[in-house]
């Protein structure tokens, strides 16, 4: 672990990363205390170019930009967080179980082939529009999405696991299937399911944009990345700050996200180069 | 070869069992009674019960769930709530403008991949490399619905080069429906252009440290043999899988371009029938979606058996 976090640091992309995911968060969480009310109206301020008192400008509602903008992302990282949580949960207790035990494999991976027979994207979104557009509908929608791909990863390295003396020596000696799972295979499979944990934090971040760029998402007049690059569509022209910098909002966190998964997996995971698919 | 793709085409029975299973349970999970959707608000409770009754709402839901399948394998998926005609003639009139533009993207994607992964391995160790990644990267960072609105107002608003939205069918000449759908498809490649460059490119370098591009250099073939002839045939193997989920993902996923760009395909009409509430639509359109989601990667599976002879027909 302490060499892990050592070796990530003497990698200038995963430090860079990690300070702008830092900072994102750290402006999220800290908002209410320095930014304006993301959701004041000021009719009289209408799509206000970037100035001193507002830096990134206002919208149609002569909301702050800036202020709506860290808000949002209060919204996207919790649910990029709590997605990839959820997802990394399901994924990883089912994959140990398949993994381990063929009978549970059998039922459980003919299920799942089936729902990654769905692009996730359209699961996720049958699923929001089936179960009603909230803030729990759509984390436990796209962690269903998410679920298979996590699970078909840490099941392949259960599988590998299993097969290795020092699992056979634990079963020799009498040690039961789930404390095997726990203390042994569990801690030698996480590189790969922490890997798989920020890529799917960075997909979930995309694709709650997607959903509330359509109106599936968390419902205005709250702001989110994507309902405001989604209002900010009539004025494309007349105010482009107003779908420039949202957009920017969320290519910046995903970016970064993506860059830290990938030192992580380069870190972790120095033989592969390619990402750990299936 | 024959007894593979038989027990490859099985294979996809319980595929498709599991898919039905999803979306007879995405009808259930709806909040609220399907009769009384139908019916409206002002509905009387009899009236509803009567509906309840004729649809079946009132049996046990296993028997729904048979009564459902039996309907499905006989193409009949329901009415649409909304326009009123059946789901099956729905979801048809949409798929050729989806069609349309996941092909056009598709065919983008791979002359923006395939040209920047050579390039990025022919020059690696060189400044080429990290922009090359650092593109691909950003391409997969990158909601397209942003870069869609970035070049609406560009080529559409600023320059008016491009039309901003819409969908003219190729029957009503080439010109309209390519210029319609340039921007759109492009959007969708870029994202499909970095996952498939990516690969090419790991595959490529992977496939320069085996013993036969050694013997092949031995042998003195020139740097451009080595790439063209040996490596980039040899990536293409494992890339063909990414490319064929990529296109298998544009069949159907192209939800949110087709919605910027007001394209009438079959994302389009899964989002209207979301917001309509037409359960019936969105049921079938999703079905739709998956069947051609398994469907094409069951041939992009028997193509790599095609491709890679070392892969056997057990």
């Amino acid at each position: 672990m302490r060499t892990t976090v050592a070796g990530l640091m003497r990698r200038p992309l995963a430090v860079v990363s990690l300070a702008v995911l830092v900072a994102v968060v750290l402006a999220a969480v800290t908002a209410p205390l320095w930014a304006a009310d993301p959701n004041r109206i000021n009719v009289a301020q209408r799509l206000v170019g970037p100035s001193a008192s507002h830096l990134l400008g206002t919208d149609n509602f002569g909301r702050d930009i800036l202020s709506r903008v860290v808000t949002g992302g209060r919204i996207s990282m919790l649910i990029g967080a709590s997605v990839s949580l959820v997802a990394l949960l399901l994924g990883t207790v089912s994959g140990l179980l398949a993994g381990y035990y063929r009978a549970v494999d059998r039922t459980l991976s003919r299920f799942l082939d089936g729902l990654m027979a769905f692009p996730s994207f359209l699961l996720a979104i049958a699923l929001v529009g089936a179960l009603g557009p909230s803030v729990r509908s759509e984390i436990l929608a796209l962690s269903i999405a998410y679920w298979p791909r996590i699970m078909r990863v840490v099941r392949s390295s259960t599988m590998q696991l299993r097969e290795e003396q020092y699992v056979e020596a634990a079963r020799a000696v009498g040690v039961r299937g789930p404390s095997i799972l726990l203390r042994h295979v569990l801690p030698n499979a996480m590189a790969p399911i922490i890997i798989q944990g920020t890529f799917v934090f960075a997909e979930a971040v995309l694709l709650d944009a997607s959903l509330s760029f359509l109106g599936l998402g968390v419902a205005p007049p709250a702001p989110t990345w994507g309902n405001m690059l989604a209002d900010s569509r009539t004025y494309l022209s007349l105010a482009p700050w107003f779908s420039i910098f949202p957009g920017l909002a969320i290519v910046v966190t995903v970016l970064a996200l993506n860059m830290f998964g990938d030192a992580l997996r380069d870190q972790l995971d120095p033989h592969s180069t390619r990402g750990s698919v299936g | 070869m024959i007894g593979y793709i038989v027990r490859r085409v099985l294979a996809i029975i319980p595929v498709l069992l599991v898919v039905g299973i999803v979306v007879f349970m995405l009808i259930h999970l709806t909040p609220g009674d399907p009769a009384q959707v139908i019916l409206g608000d002002a509905a009387t409770p009899a009236r509803v019960k009567v509906l309840r009754h004729q649809l079946g709402l009132d049996q046990p839901l296993w028997k729904q769930f048979l009564t459902w399948v039996e309907h499905v394998c006989r193409g009949n998926l329901g009415t649409s709530l909304f326009y009123q005609q059946s789901v099956v003639h729905t979801v048809a009139v949409r798929v050729g403008p989806t069609a349309s533009l996941a092909g056009l993207a598709f065919v983008f994607s791979l002359v923006i991949a395939i040209p920047s992964a050579l390039l990025a391995v022919w020059k690696r160790g060189s400044l080429l490399d990290p922009i090359f990644m650092s593109g691909s990267l950003l391409g997969v960072s990158m909601p397209n619905f942003w870069l869609a609105l970035m070049m609406i107002s560009l080529f559409g608003v600023k320059l008016g080069w491009l039309p901003v939205s819409g969908y003219v069918p190729l029957d009503q000449g080439v010109g309209l429906w390519f210029s319609h759908l340039l921007m759109p498809a492009f959007v969708l490649a870029i994202q499909q252009a970095g996952l498939i460059a990516r690969m090419l490119r790991d595959g490529m370098l992977d496939v320069l440290h085996q013993d036969y591009i050694r013997t092949a250099r031995a042998k003195g073939a020139g740097e451009r043999l080595v790439l063209l002839h040996h490596a980039f045939r040899n990536a293409l193997i494992p890339t063909v899988t990414v490319i064929g989920t990529s296109l298998a993902g544009l069949l159907g996923g192209a939800v949110v371009t087709e919605v910027v760009f007001a394209i009438p395909g079959v994302g389009n009409l899964i989002v209207q029938s979301i917001a309509s509430r037409d359960f019936p639509v969105l049921t079938g359109a999703v079905m739709f979606v998956a069947l051609v989601y398994v469907l094409v990667n069951l041939l992009i599976d028997l193509l790599y058996s095609v491709l890679d002879p070392r892969v056997q027909y057990r």
